[in-house]
This record gives C-alpha cells, sequence and structure tokens, in this order.
C-alpha cells in the first residue's frame, strides 16, 4: 500500500512507532498530488515548500516523543477557508489574487496539532453548487468517473480524498456542501452541530447555518479530525462552550441493541435512484439484523425545508457578498472615479453566473415589502423545521436518509436548471437548517458511489460517530479504489 | 410569480450588479422558476412560529473593546490586498462630490 493510501489512523500509528516520517508521507501525496491534478483539477493551490516545511517540524516534533493523532498528517483545504500567507480564492475570480492575512480558527488548530497543509481545493464560487462546475477555475472531476462531477460544493475536497491527494481534507457544509460530494465521490464527510467548531477565517456564504467539516476515509479519521477542529472560540460568538467527548472512547461501548433509527416516511414517496434504493435498503436489514430498530417516522417539513433554505440562503449571501466592493481586497476598481461605478464595474466583473443569480434571488426576498412574505416566514419555516426533529428524537436515536438521490452525474447536466441543481440538497438542508450533527457514509462504491446520511440530535456527534463506525460492517466494496 | 426586464434591473442595481441584455433574459426566466418554487412556503401555516434568527445563541456575548495587535506579516498582507493605496491607507474613489 502506498503511503498516501493510508488511513490517519494507519498513518498515525506508523509515524509513533518511527517506521515511517511526515516527510516520506507528504511526499507521497506531493507526488501524487503532481501527477493527476491535472486530470482532476482537485487543487487551485500546491505549497510544496510550506508543507516540506511543515512535514520536518512534525517530525522533530516526533522525534522529541511527541504524540497526536493529527501530528505530521497531510491534509487539503477547500480554498474557501483562509490560509495566512496562501491565496484563498474561493474560487471566484473576485478573489484570484488574495491571499490570506491570517489563519482560520480551524486551520490554526490543525496546525499546532501539527497537521501538514498540503495547498487548496477546489469548489463551486463562494460554494454556491452542487457538483464543482460553478468554480471560475473549472470544475474538478469526479476520480470515479471523469465524465462526471464530483458533487459540491466541497468537490476538490472529496475528490481529494477519494484520489488519496491527501489523508483528509477540510470542507466547509451549508446545506451539503460536505456531505453531497462525499456521497458522490465515495468517502465519509462530517458536517458537526452549527457551533461547535469555529467559522471564523471561513469566507461567508450564509451565516446562520454555515459549518466547517471534514472529510476522510473512514468515520474514526472524521472523530480524529473533529476532536481538534472542535471548540469554543472568541472570534466566533456562535460557538459553544461546552466540554469536548473523546470521540474515540465514546464509540466503544456501541451496541446496535439499544438503537432505533427513524427513516421519514416522505422518502417513499420520493424519486430515488435503483442502486441507491438497492443499497439503503440492504442498510436497513443489515442494521435489523445486527439488533437495531428501524422504525418509520414523520418528517412533514421534509417537504418545505428546500424552499425555506432557498430563500434563508440567497438572502444571507446577498448581505455577506456585499462586502465584494473591490476596496479593501478583490479585483481592482478599474479606475473608475465614482463610487457606484467602480462597485459595479468590479463586481460585474469579479462574479459568475450562480454567484448573480444567488445575490438577486436574496436581494429580491430582502427588499422592502417582500421581506416579511419570504426571509421573515422562512425563517418561522425553520422553527418548524427544529420543532420536527425535537419530535422525531424522542421516538429515534438517530434519522437516517439516503445522502443523495441519485450517483454523481454528468458534466452539464443540471447547470441549464438552477432548481435541478437545488433539489441535489433535498435530503441536506433540513439538518442544516436545525443545526444539527449530520455525516455521509459510502454505502457501496460500484458502479458508482452512493450513500447514506445520518442525522443526530444536537452537539450528539460522540454517538453519531459511534453510529457510522459501526455502520461500515454494512457498507460494499472497501476496498474498490477509483483508477486515476 | 414572473419578472419583467425591469424588475431584474431594478433588483440588480440594489445589488450594485450590472447585467447584459442575455443575463436579465436568463434571470427573468430562471427567478421567475426559483421564486414559483419557494413560494410554496406560502401554503405553510406559521401563525403560531417564532422566527429562528439564531440557533444557539440566547446572550449577547460581549468582549473588551481593545486593539489586538496583528503581527507584521498579517499587517502587510491585509493592507496589500487593497486595490489602490496612498500612505499605507486604503484609498478609495470619493464619496461626496464638491
Amino acid at each position: 500500500m502506498k503511503l498516501n493510501e493510508l488511513t490517519i489512523k494507519q498513518a498515525a500509528f506508523k509515524l509513533a512507532t518511527k517506521e515511517i516520517t511526515s516527510l516520506q508521507l507528504t511526499k507521497a501525496c506531493l507526488e501524487t498530488i503532481k501527477r493527476h491534478n491535472k486530470s482532476l483539477n482537485v487543487c487551485l493551490l500546491v505549497d510544496e515548500a510550506g508543507a516540506l516545511k511543515a512535514a520536518k517540524l512534525a517530525d522533530e516534533r516526533l522525534n522529541k516523543g511527541e504524540r497526536g493523532a493529527l501530528l505530521g498528517i497531510p491534509f487539503l483545504a477547500k480554498d474557501n477557508i483562509m490560509t495566512k500567507g496562501l491565496k484563498t480564492t474561493a474560487a471566484s475570480k473576485m478573489l484570484a489574487n488574495y491571499i490570506a492575512p491570517y489563519d482560520a480558527t480551524v486551520i490554526k488548530n490543525l496546525k499546532k496539532a501539527g497537521a501538514v497543509l498540503l495547498g487548496k481545493t477546489n469548489l463551486d464560487e463562494f460554494a454556491h453548487g452542487a457538483s464543482t462546475e460553478y468554480s471560475a477555475f473549472g470544475a474538478t472531476k469526479n476520480p470515479w468517473d471523469k465524465k462526471r462531477v464530483p458533487g459540491g460544493s466541497s468537490g476538490g475536497s472529496a475528490a481529494a480524498v477519494a484520489a488519496n491527494f491527501c489523508l483528509f481534507a477540510l470542507g466547509t457544509d451549508t446545506g451539503g456542501s460536505v456531505r453531497h460530494p462525499a456521497s458522490f465521490c465515495g468517502v465519509v464527510g462530517l458536517k458537526p452541530s452549527y457551533g461547535l467548531s469555529s467559522r471564523f477565517g471561513l469566507i461567508a456564504m450564509t451565516s446562520s447555518t454555515d459549518v466547517p467539516g471534514c472529510l476522510t476515509k473512514t468515520a474514526e479519521d472524521a472523530s480524529l479530525v473533529l476532536q481538534v477542529m472542535a471548540g469554543a472560540d472568541k472570534n466566533d460568538a456562535t460557538t459553544i462552550t461546552q466540554a469536548i467527548p473523546d470521540y474515540n472512547q465514546v464509540a466503544k461501548n456501541f451496541s446496535w441493541k439499544n438503537i432505533t433509527i427513524g427513516v421519514p416516511k416522505e422518502i417513499d414517496s420520493l424519486a430515488v435512484a435503483p442502486n441507491v434504493k438497492k443499497a439503503f435498503l440492504k442498510m436497513k436489514e443489515d442494521v435489523k439484523s445486527a439488533g437495531g430498530k428501524i422504525i418509520k417516522i414523520d418528517l412533514p417539513s421534509l417537504d418545505f425545508a428546500l424552499a425555506a433554505y432557498y430563500i434563508i440562503t440567497p438572502c444571507e449571501i446577498s448581505s455577506n457578498l456585499a462586502r465584494f466592493d473591490g476596496l479593501r481586497f478583490g479585483l481592482p476598481n478599474l479606475k473608475n472615479k465614482k463610487l457606484a461605478n467602480a462597485y459595479e464595474a468590479v463586481r460585474e466583473a469579479g462574479f459568475g453566473a450562480e454567484v448573480k443569480r444567488r445575490i438577486i434571488l436574496g436581494t429580491y426576498c430582502l427588499s422592502a415589502g417582500y421581506y416579511e412574505a419570504y426571509y421573515l416566514r422562512a425563517q418561522k419555516v425553520r422553527t418548524k423545521i427544529i420543532n420536527d426533529f425535537k419530535k422525531a428524537f424522542k421516538v429515534c436515536d438517530f434519522i437516517m436518509t439516503p445522502t443523495t438521490p441519485t450517483s454523481a452525474f454528468t458534466f452539464g447536466a443540471k447547470t441549464k436548471d438552477p432548481l435541478k441543481m437545488y433539489l441535489e440538497d433535498y435530503f441536506l438542508v433540513p439538518a442544516s437548517l436545525a443545526g444539527l450533527p449530520a455525516i455521509s457514509m459510502p454505502l457501496a462504491k460500484k458502479p458508482l458511489p452512493c450513500a447514506v446520511q445520518f442525522i443526530a440530535p444536537m452537539m450528539k456527534e460522540d454517538k453519531l460517530l459511534a453510529l457510522a463506525r459501526a455502520s461500515e460492517e454494512f457498507s460494499l466494496d472497501h476496498d474498490t479504489k477509483p483508477t486515476l | 410569480m414572473s419578472f419583467s426586464a425591469a424588475d431584474i434591473k431594478h433588483i440588480a442595481h440594489l445589488a450594485r450588479l450590472t447585467l447584459t441584455e442575455q443575463e436579465i433574459k436568463q434571470y427573468r426566466r430562471e427567478i421567475s422558476g426559483i421564486v414559483s418554487y419557494v413560494d410554496k412556503l406560502a401554503s405553510v401555516n406559521v401563525n403560531k412560529e417564532e422566527a429562528t434568527v439564531n440557533l444557539n445563541m440566547a446572550d449577547n456575548l460581549l468582549r473588551s473593546d481593545i486593539v489586538v495587535e496583528w503581527d507584521k506579516i498579517e499587517k502587510e498582507n491585509a493592507l496589500a490586498s487593497a486595490p489602490r493605496q496612498k500612505n499605507r491607507l486604503v484609498a478609495v474613489p470619493r464619496i461626496f462630490e464638491l
């Protein structure tokens, strides 16, 4: 097995026993990136010098006897996460030459733990999309089939983990942007609870649902990354001050016998592709055989969650992206003497079609006379969704849905109709609107990957990760790898 | 819900976006389609619901209003991001006409 194909857990063991060094591990990742990045368009930036330096530092720490689950482990970060001294573009022309002056809190925490930053991954511009086709720097290709999208918006990060460019990658999830590409690329995608992990240094999209998340090869690896990402931050007032459990320890006490999983009955009437349906049914049967209980639950809000999301999200986008005025950062203001003209010229040149679409939609929904009918109403519907979940969690411990209704689609299949692209997030937005932790776990990888999503009550990542780890036993094609 | 070209132009102006005729045509069609979809919320009874503004912030969190120094690289990078500078200040177009 090549070093870059190791899981975090395996690599950490080899590093601790001095079988390998972080420098060897980092070089193995860099070589794979060099060989395949051109054909996959996963990385927007590779910081070879920085990575080698960080790897040497990690080796020094290891040699001095220090140990840590992420010490010396190479990773990639989605390019809407600020990385000090490195370009952070959000895959937008607007920020094509923007150099982040500081590290996001999650990056700071990972660096402190000794993780090695290899570079930055592609995404839909400003994370608006579900296919990575809206990147201003070209779409990322799915490592399982280069004619297909990797999903999105963290498509670069998911493809990077699937193609073994790194041992794990960071993404951001606003309405499914970690879980969706995880499903399409056959990797694990964790969206933590809103407020568990700091948003400071994430280029803001929808401030009320944005969370940093991780893409990994196993659920156990996700718990190792979350352990470092989680925690209160004075720079993000929405982070929650509470003791962070040892996510690995909790997983050891898991038993299917005590578990009830709810499946929303609304799913039955939805169009789910045969391969997804078959794999999902198999998971249900396997859970039952292992002693777990599967029950049908009511989640009536599933049907209007997407509509609420596509009001709330564009509204917050139109407000958050108002900061791109070409004055303090971004494109130069093209010699316009008048302020209003300067704004318009910069925003016209800097924003792509989907970004403009969302800004227009959000501006409309927030404009005088429409705010109550749209944004305020959607925020009230959001309360209904939260209450629906609370009610559901009185009768079950977790909720289970397919992550996406289909496997990866081909390029161009949904770009002509934006609403079709939005429907990709159907199963994903409810947990985002309610702030709940959710994880996408691969079900099968042949002919193409498909996945199951588990949702847990607020801040129950420990239980969610324990469940996810146990569920890996029932997934298929563990050893199947994409041919690059 | 359908949008006229004038509607789209007006909204775009509010957002400080200039659109080509082609874009106006495209967004008229697309925004109309999306708004028709999200309009399904009109049928949801929310008379008894409070709006969820924030998921987990019960109180305002306060911190001291003090200057936190950035290191030199951070300062230089932040300043270098501004397209126009004058005497280590960010230069912007005139806001008021004299």
